[in-house]
C-alpha cells in the first residue's frame, strides 16, 4: 500500500470515528485497511503473554533451593547455643560497592516500593604510607604493596591526620575508600526494644533476632529516635515501622538472609557470638581506646579486624553485633555525608502536645505556688485554662500515632521506656487535673469544705505536672542525641512550663481581673516573672549556640549549625518574638488594670508562637546520629 | 528457632500486618520467596541494561512478571545480579510510561494523544515532506545499544534499504565504536577474543579505564572467583573502588593513556618481554612499532604520566613475567580523543606478549550496553548486516541475496556518525530525525549545542518508553514503545553470548514493541513487501541466522529461540557444521574459526586459540599512531580536567530507567555531586557539603562539593548520570571511531 492510500484510509476512518465518537462519546471502531488491521493484530499480540507457552520451564519440585551450595558457608551450620546470637558479619574487604545487598532485600521479602532495609553509606580517607629505606630494601614488590596491596598483607602504618610534610619526606599518601552495608544490628542492648511503649519488639531468646511485631506497632515512631542507626523505617501508608529481622525464617530453615545470598562477593555472612562478650568490648570502647582516640599519630595497624566503623554511633549505648571486618586503616575513614546537615522531620503533634501539656502543668503550678494571693473565682477560671491546655496538648499527641487505636497497651514498657512512662504520668496528671477542677467548681456550687481539698488536689497536681513534664525530657534524654542531652533538654521543658505558666497566668488573673473590675492583683508580678525567664531562657539558648558554633566536639554542634544553616529565618524570627513579647510583658507589669491584660496577652500570644518555632528547631535541628552514608 | 508465640489480648505476634511479610518456600529451587509474589511458573531471560548480559529467572503468575531472582545456573552470573538487574521490572511500572503516540499540537504546543494510524501516517508524510524538499538522505535516526538484535537489523534494513535514507547512527557511538574500529582493523573482524572464564584463569589482570566493581560488578564476581592470586593492575586517574582492590594502581594523568601504553610497549621490548614465535607466525607491523615506541623510554613516559617510576617498572615486570596475562579496557579508553590507537595500543601489548588465545589472556573490550554488540553486527548502521562493507560489491550482492530484494537498495555509501550527523541538522543537511531508545537530549556531548540544534529540526520523532525523556519533550512525535521484558529478542554480550529476552509483562496501554512499530512504519511508508518474511522476532532471528553464515560471527548453528533458552545463551560463534559434528568437526572451519574450547564446549567459548585472525592474511596488526594533544588542555582560566563517568551500579545512563525505581534512588545522591581533592578545596575554599560552581568554556552547573582524595589535585568528577554533565563537556572525536572524549575537557571552579 502507498502512502496516498493509506492517507484516504485514515481520514476515512479518522471521520468515522470523529462520527462515531460524537454519537457514542466513545472510541470508535477501527476501519478496516491493510494498517489498520496490522494495529489491531500488533496490539493484540503485544497482549499476549507467550514465556509460558513458548519456552522450557523449571520443574516445580526441587530439593533445595539452587543457591544453597552458593551461601552453605555463609551461615552458621548449627542453631545458637544458649549464650550466643546471630549476628551480620561484613567483609569491608570483599564488598565491592555493587549494593545489591540492598536491592535483593527489597525484592525477595516483598517489601513496599520505597522499603529498604539495607542502606548502603560510603568512606573515604587517606593512609600515609611511611617508606623507610632502610628497614625495606627498595624492592619493586614492596612499593606494589604499599601502594595498592593495603588488603594484600605487609606492613602497612598509617597517619591519622594528614600532615602536609608526608609527601615531602618521601612517603606516600594513599587515598581509600570503602562502600558500607547496613542493616539492623540486632543489637544486645536494642533501644528500639527498650523504647517502646508497647511492647512491640522482641529479642528472641534463642536467636537473638530482633524481631518487630507489626500488628502491635502503634506508629509512635519513638524507636526511630531510640535507634542511634535509623534502622526501623515508618510507613505513613501502613501507620506503622518496619525493620530487618534477619530473614528469621529463612535461618529456621537453613535458608541464608537475602543479602547474604546476593551479595556476589560473598561479603556478608552471619556468625555466631556471645552477647556478653559484645557487650564487654562495646563498653571498653566508649572509655576511648582503638578507633575512637582520633588523635593519635602513626597508630600501627595491629589487626584486621575493625569490628565498628568511623563516624558511626557509639556502639555502647546499644551495643551492635554487626561486625565489620577490613584491613583499612579504620580510624583514616571518614563517613562521605559526615559534612551534610539534613534537617529532621519537624513532628508537628509533639510540638503542640510537648508546648500546650508543659502550659498546662506550668498553670498548674503557678496556681498552686500562688493560689494563698488568689480569690476563688481566679481559682476556678485558672484550673480550667490549666486542664483545657494540659487535654489540648494530649489531645494533640494522638495525631502522632499511625495506629492510636491500639495505642491503650502503651503502659505496657513502664519497665524500660520513658514513652510509656510518660503516658502513665501524664494520664494520672489528667485525673489530678480533672479532680482538681472538679474540686474548685464543687466549692463554687456549695458541696462543703472544698477550698481545701481543692488546694491539697492543686499541690498535689503540680507535682505530678512536674514528675510529667520530667518524663516528657527523658523520653529525649534517652535517646543519646547529643543536642538532647539531659541538662539541656530539662532546662528547655522546664524553662518552658515555667514561662508559659507564668505568661498564661498573668493573663487569666489580669482578665478576671479586669472582669471583676478590681485591681491588677497578682498579675503584674506573674507577667514579671514571664519576663525574668523568658529573658533567661534567651540568654542561655543565644550562650548555647555561641559555645558550639564552631566547636565540633560541642554535643549542640551539629544542632546549631542545622539551625542556622537552615533555619536562618526562623532564628531572627525568634528574636523578633522574643522582642516583642518582652516590651509587651514589661508594660503587663507595669500594672495599669485596664490595659495590662491586653500587653500580657499580646506577651502570651509572642510567647507562644516563639515557643513554637523552637519546639520545631528542637526537633528539626536534632541531627540524627546514623551509620556513614552516601555523599 | 521456635514459633511465634501465639496472640495474647495484650501483645499481637501475628496479623493482617505480619502476614504482608510472610515468606513461603517458593518452590522451583527458589527458596522462600514473599507469599504475595508466590509463583506458579519460573523462566529465565537475560538482563535489559548492561552488556554482562545476566540471566534473569522471571517469576510468574498467569503468565505475567510478578518479582525476579538472578538465575543460579545461567553461566554468565551464577545466581548474582547488580541492583539494575534486581529492579529490571520496576521501570515497566512507572506511571509516567508512553501508553498512546502523542503528536506536538502546533497551536498549542503541547503533545497530545492520537491514534497509531495518525502517528504513522504523520510520520511517513512528514518524513517523505522532507526528502522531496530536501533530499533523500535528509532524514536521520539515533538509535541505540539497548533493543533486541531483531529490532535494530529490521530498523537498519527499513531505514536504508526501504525508507532510501543513508545516514543514522546509534548511542553505542558513545560507547563501544572504538572497540570495533580497534578490533575491525587489528583482527580483520570486530571480535572481542574473550570469554568470562578468563577473568577465573588469568595470572594478572590489567584492567585501563575500567571499573568493573561497581560497572560490572558481576564480572568482578568472577574476578573474585580466581583461584589464581591475580595480579590486578589498574590504569586511571581516580582511587576507584576497582583501585582498592588492586595489587597495583598507576594514577595516570587524565589521556596520557597512549603514552603510558607505549612506554610500556617499549620498556617490555627491552626488557625482552615479547613473544617473537607468536610475533612472526601471527602478526603484521610489530619491527615499525618497535622502532616507533623505541623514544617512549620510561623517563619521559612516567613524566608525563605523572606516575612513580617504581610503579611503572612494576606493571612491566608483572607483564612480562605472569604466564597468564590479560589486558581489559572500558570507556575510560573508548571514550578518549585517541582512543582506537589507545585501545589498540592494549592489544599490541596482548599481540607482542603473546596474551591471546590462551585461557585467562586476551585484549578485552568489555562492552557497556546490553547489546552493543548486537548493534555492533547487525544494526545495518556502520557496518552491512553480518559485519559486512558497505562498500564492498560482494557484499552487497551477497546480503541483497539473502534477503531477496535487489541490490540497487543497498546504498555503497558510508553513514555519517553520530557527530557528523549533529552538524548536518546545523549545516540544514539533515531535516527530519527519528530518535529510538536513546537520550541525547542528556548524554549527547556539549548538549546545549545539541538541543539548540534540534530547534532547526522540521520534524523530530522519539520512540521510547516514557514521554518524559529530555530528547522526548522536545519530540513533534512520541512513539510509545514496549520494553524489555514486554518483548521477545536476542541480545548479545560482551563475550558475544546470544541471550533471550521473553514477554513477561504486557506493555501499558497502547505501547508496543519496537520490531512492531517498525513493521508498522513499513507498512505506511509503502514498503511492507520488502519485510513480509521478519513477521515475528524469532522469524527475524532465522534472517540474521541466513546473514552470519560463513561469517565470522556465524551462528547457523543455534537451531532458534528455544536452542538458545535450553542453553542458558550461546556464543558466537557456533556454525550449524560444527554443531552437527561437535568432536571432529570440518577441520577447515574450526581452525578458521579457532575456537578454543573449554571444560564445557557450549558454555564458554574463547577466540583466536591457534593464532588465525579474521584478516586476509590471518595475520593481526600493530597499529599506532603519535599521542597528540587534547582538544581542550587546562589554561589559567579553566586550570581543572573535568572527568566524567559511572557514578554507581544502581545508575544506567541518562537514568530514564533506573531513576524510576525508589529504591535505586536511595543507593546515590539524588543532587548533582562533584568530586574535589582537598587540595583544591581548601585552595579555592570550597565547603565540605557545600555548592560548587563548574564551568566549562560552554556552560556552568552547580553541585555539591564531595571532597575526597580519590580523586587528583587539578581534577574533578562529576557522575554522567545527572543532566547537567554534559553541558560542560567538549566536543572532540577520536579520528577512526568517531567516539565523543566525554573525559577530558578543561573547567574552573568556585564556591557558590
Amino acid at each position: 500500500m502507498n502512502s496516498a492510500s493509506f492517507r484516504s484510509f485514515w481520514e476515512r476512518s479518522e471521520r468515522h470515528a470523529m462520527m462515531n465518537s460524537r454519537q457514542s462519546g466513545r472510541a470508535a471502531p477501527i476501519a478496516d485497511s491493510s494498517v489498520t488491521t496490522m494495529v489491531d493484530v500488533l496490539l493484540a499480540e503485544q497482549r499476549e503473554l507467550t514465556a509460558v507457552d513458548r519456552f522450557s520451564r523449571l520443574h516445580e519440585a526441587h530439593a533445595e533451593p539452587r543457591l544453597a551450595p552458593h551461601y552453605r558457608g555463609l551461615i552458621p551450620l548449627t542453631a545458637p547455643r544458649p549464650g550466643e546470637q546471630y549476628a551480620f558479619e561484613v567483609d569491608l574487604d570483599r564488598c565491592s560497592g555493587c549494593k545489591g545487598c540492598v536491592t535483593a532485600c527489597h525484592s525477595l521479602n516483598g517489601l513496599d516500593e520505597d522499603e529498604a532495609w539495607r542502606e548502603v553509606g560510603f568512606l573515604v580517607g587517606e593512609a600515609i604510607i611511611l617508606l623507610n629505606a632502610a628497614e625495606h630494601p627498595a624492592s619493586l614488590r614492596r612499593d606494589a604493596e604499599a601502594v595498592g596491596g593495603l588488603r594484600g598483607g605487609g606492613e602497612v602504618r598509617t597517619e591519622p591526620n594528614r600532615r602536609f610534610d608526608s609527601r615531602a619526606l618521601g612517603n606516600k599518601v594513599i587515598p581509600l575508600q570503602q562502600t558500607v552495608t547496613t542493616a539492623c544490628h540486632h543489637c544486645v542492648e536494642p533501644g528500639c526494644l527498650l523504647g517502646c511503649p508497647v511492647l512491640a519488639y522482641d529479642k528472641d531468646p534463642l536467636t537473638g533476632i530482633v524481631r518487630h511485631l507489626d500488628d502491635q506497632c502503634i506508629g509512635c515512631s519513638y524507636c526511630i529516635l531510640k535507634c542511634p542507626y535509623e534502622v526501623p523505617k515508618y510507613s505513613a501508608r501502613r501507620g506503622i515501622v518496619r525493620k530487618c529481622d534477619m530473614c528469621h525464617g529463612r535461618l529456621a530453615e537453613g535458608e541464608a538472609p537475602a543479602c547474604v545470598q546476593a551479595c556476589p562477593n560473598e561479603a556478608i555472612r552471619i556468625t555466631l557470638l556471645k552477647p556478653a562478650e559484645v557487650a564487654a568490648q562495646s563498653q571498653k570502647s566508649e572509655t576511648g581506646s582503638s578507633h575512637r582516640s582520633s588523635g593519635a599519630d602513626f597508630e600501627p595497624r595491629t589487626s584486621d579486624f575493625n569490628e565498628w566503623l568511623p563516624d558511626a554511633p557509639d556502639p555502647a549505648i546499644t551495643v551492635p553485633t554487626t561486625r565489620y571486618r577490613t584491613k583499612l586503616p579504620q580510624q583514616n575513614l571518614r563517613a562521605a555525608d559526615r559534612d551534610r546537615l539534613t534537617p529532621q522531620p519537624p513532628h508537628w503533634p509533639l510540638v503542640w502536645m510537648l508546648l500546650l501539656t508543659q502550659m498546662g502543668a506550668g498553670l498548674f503550678l503557678t496556681s498552686a505556688i500562688t493560689r494563698p494571693w488568689l480569690t476563688s473565682e481566679v481559682h476556678r477560671t485558672l484550673a480550667t485554662v490549666s486542664w483545657l491546655a494540659l487535654h489540648a496538648g494530649l489531645v494533640a499527641s494522638v495525631f502522632h500515632l499511625g495506629r492510636p487505636a491500639r495505642a491503650w497497651r502503651a503502659f505496657l514498657g513502664w519497665r524500660t521506656s520513658w514513652m510509656s512512662r510518660e503516658i502513665l504520668l501524664f494520664g494520672l496528671l489528667s485525673a489530678c487535673a480533672s479532680a482538681t477542677v472538679a474540686a474548685e467548681f464543687g466549692n463554687q456550687v456549695g458541696l462543703g469544705q472544698q477550698t481545701e481539698l481543692g488546694g491539697m488536689l492543686g499541690i498535689v497536681t503540680a507535682l505530678v505536672g512536674c514528675v510529667a513534664v520530667f518524663s516528657s525530657a527523658m523520653i529525649y534524654a534517652d535517646t543519646h542525641r547529643p543536642c538532647w542531652r539531659a541538662q539541656e533538654t530539662f532546662i528547655r521543658f522546664l524553662g518552658q512550663m515555667l514561662l508559659l505558666g507564668s505568661a498564661g497566668a498573668a493573663v487569666t488573673v489580669g482578665w478576671v481581673h479586669f472582669a471583676s473590675g478590681k485591681t491588677a492583683g497578682l498579675a503584674p508580678a506573674l507577667a514579671g516573672v514571664a519576663f525574668v525567664v523568658r529573658t533567661g531562657l534567651f540568654v542561655w539558648e543565644r550562650w548555647l549556640r555561641t559555645a558550639a558554633r564552631d566547636n565540633p566536639q560541642h554535643p549542640a554542634y551539629r544542632a546549631v549549625r542545622l539551625a542556622e544553616g537552615c533555619f536562618a529565618s526562623v532564628l531572627r524570627g525568634q528574636v523578633g518574638l522574643f522582642v516583642l513579647s518582652s516590651v509587651a510583658g514589661g508594660l503587663a507589669m507595669l500594672g495599669t488594670a485596664g490595659i495590662s491584660p491586653v500587653w500580657a496577652t499580646i506577651s502570651l500570644l509572642s510567647t507562644f508562637t516563639s515557643s513554637v518555632l523552637k519546639r520545631m528547631l528542637f526537633f528539626t535541628t536534632a541531627a540524627a546520629p546514623k551509620m556513614p552514608g552516601l555523599p | 528457632m521456635t514459633q511465634s508465640p501465639s496472640n495474647s489480648w495484650l501483645r499481637q505476634w501475628s496479623g493482617p500486618m505480619t502476614s504482608d511479610l510472610v515468606r513461603v518456600p517458593g518452590a522451583f529451587g527458589l527458596g522462600q520467596v514473599p507469599a504475595r509474589f508466590m509463583p506458579d511458573a519460573v523462566t529465565t531471560m537475560v538482563c535489559g541494561y548492561c552488556s554482562t548480559g545476566c540471566g534473569l529467572q522471571v517469576h510468574l503468575r498467569n503468565g505475567e512478571a510478578v518479582n525476579l531472582t538472578p538465575d543460579p545456573e545461567y553461566p554468565v552470573n551464577l545466581g548474582m545480579a547488580c541492583p539494575k538487574g534486581w529492579e529490571a521490572l520496576t521501570a515497566l511500572e512507572a506511571t509516567d510510561r508512553a501508553t498512546r503516540p502523542l503528536l506536538r499540537n502546533r497551536e498549542t504546543g503541547a503533545l497530545e494523544p492520537v491514534s497509531w494510524l495518525r502517528a504513522v501516517d504523520e510520520f511517513v508524510a512528514r518524513f517523505k515532506g522532507i526528502q522531496e524538499r530536501h533530499g533523500q538522505h535528509s532524514i536521520a535516526f539515533l538509535s541505540t545499544g539497548q533493543m533486541c538484535t531483531e529490532e535494530m537489523a529490521l530498523l537498519g534494513a527499513l531505514f536504508k534499504f526501504g525508507m532510501g535514507g543513508l545516514h543514522c547512527d546509534s548511542n553505542t557511538r558513545q560507547c563501544m565504536a572504538t572497540a570495533h574500529v580497534a578490533y575491525k582493523q587489528s583482527f580483520g573482524f570486530d571480535a572481542p577474543p574473550f570469554t568470562y572464564a578468563d577473568f577465573e584463569e588469568s595470572d594478572c589482570l590489567v584492567f585501563v579505564g575500567a571499573n568493573p566493581c561497581i560497572a560490572h560488578p558481576i564480572m568482578w564476581q568472577r574476578m573474585l572467583r580466581n583461584p589464581r592470586k591475580p595480579d590486578i593492575i589498574v590504569l586511571d586517574p581516580r582511587r576507584t573502588e576497582t583501585v582498592m582492590n588492586a595489587t597495583l594502581h598507576l594514577p595516570l594523568a587524565p589521556k596520557s593513556d597512549l603514552t603510558l601504553l607505549y612506554g610500556i610497549a617499549n620498556a617490555l621490548i627491552r626488557r625482552g618481554a615479547v613473544k617473537r614465535d607468536f610475533v612472526e607466525a601471527h602478526t603484521n607491523g610489530f619491527e615499525n612499532f618497535a622502532r616507533f615506541v623505541g623514544e617512549f623510554t620510561p623517563e619521559q613516559v612516567c613524566a608525563a604520566a605523572g606516575l612513580d617510576r617504581a610503579d611503572f617498572d612494576q606493571c612491566v615486570e608483572l607483564i612480562a613475567t605472569r604466564v597468564r596475562v590479560s589486558f581489559w579496557w572500558t570507556m575510560g579508553v573508548n571514550q578518549g580523543h585517541e582512543s582506537t590507537r589507545t585501545a589498540q595500543a592494549l592489544i599490541n601489548l596482548a599481540l607482542m606478549t603473546g596474551n591471546i588465545g590462551r585461557p585467562g589472556t586476551g585484549a578485552n573490550s568489555i562492552t557497556g550496553q546490553c547489546n552493543a554488540m548486537g548493534s555492533r553486527l547487525y544494526s545495518n548502521v556502520t557496518s552491512l548486516l553480518g559485519g559486512r562493507d558497505f562498500a564492498q560489491t560482494a557484499h552487497r550482492e551477497e546480503v541483497a541475496g539473502l534477503l531477496e530484494m535487489p541490490t540497487e537498495a543497498i546504498p555503497s555509501a558510508s553513514s555519517w556518525a553520530y557527530d557528523q550527523i549533529v552538524d548536518g541538522i546545523e549545516s540544514g543537511a539533515i531535516r527530519g530525525l527519528w530518535v529510538i531508545a536513546t537520550n541525547s537530549s542528556h548524554s549527547w556531548i556539549q548538549q546545549d549545542r545539541f538541543n539548540e540544534l534540534v530547534k532547526k529540526l522540521e520534524f523530530l520523532v522519539v520512540q521510547d518508553l516514557y514521554p518524559t525523556t529530555e530528547t522526548a519533550q522536545r519530540a513533534d512525535l512520541v512513539l510509545p514503545a514496549a520494553g524489555w521484558g514486554e518483548k521477545e529478542g536476542t541480545l548479545i554480550n560482551s563475550e558475544r553470548r546470544i541471550g533471550l529476552v521473553k514477554k513477561v509483562r504486557r506493555a501499558p496501554g497502547e505501547a508496543l514493541s519496537d520490531f512492531s512499530i517498525f513493521r508498522l512504519i513499513a507498512e505506511g511508508w509503502g514498503c511492507g513487501g520488502l519485510f513480509r518474511e521478519w513477521r515475528s522476532p524469532e522469524a527475524a532471528f532465522q534472517i540474521l541466522k541466513r546473514l552470519s553464515a560463513g561469517r565470522p560471527c556465524d551462528i547457523t548453528g543455534v537451531r532458534d529461540y528455544r536452542h538458545l533458552d535450553e542453553t542458558g545463551g550461546i556464543q558466537w560463534p557456533y556454525p550449524e557444521v560444527e554443531c552437527r559434528k561437535p568432536e571432529t568437526g570440518s577441520e577447515e572451519t574450526a581452525s578458521q574459526l579457532a575456537l578454543h574450547t573449554s571444560d564445557s564446549k557450549d558454555k564458554e567459548r574463547r577466540l583466536f586459540a591457534d593464532g588465525q585472525f579474521f584478516t586476509p592474511d590471518r595475520r593481526a596488526l600493530f597499529l599506532f599512531d603519535s599521542p597528540r594533544p587534547v582538544a581542550e588542555p587546562t589554561s589559567s582560566e579553566f586550570p581543572m580536567v573535568l572527568l566524567t563517568g559511572r557514578g554507581t551500579s544502581a545508575q544506567w545512563h541518562t537514568n530514564t530507567r533506573t531513576g524510576k525505581s525508589a529504591i535505586l534512588r536511595k543507593l546515590y545522591p539524588a543532587e548533582c555531586y562533584a568530586e574535589i581533592h582537598p587540595d583544591d578545596a581548601r585552595r579555592l575554599g570550597i565547603v565540605p557539603g557545600g555548592k560548587v560552581r563548574i564551568r566549562s568554556r560552554r556552560a556552568e552547573l552547580v553541585a555539591n562539593a564531595f571532597v575526597t582524595p580519590t580523586v587528583q589535585p587539578g581534577q574533578v568528577f562529576i557522575p554522567m548520570h545527572y543532566d547537567a554533565v554534559n553541558r560542560l563537556t567538549c566536543a572532540s572525536f577520536d579520528p577512526h571511531s568517531r567516539q565523543p572524549s566525554y573525559k577530558h575537557c578543561a573547567v574552573a571552579l568556585a564556591p557558590a
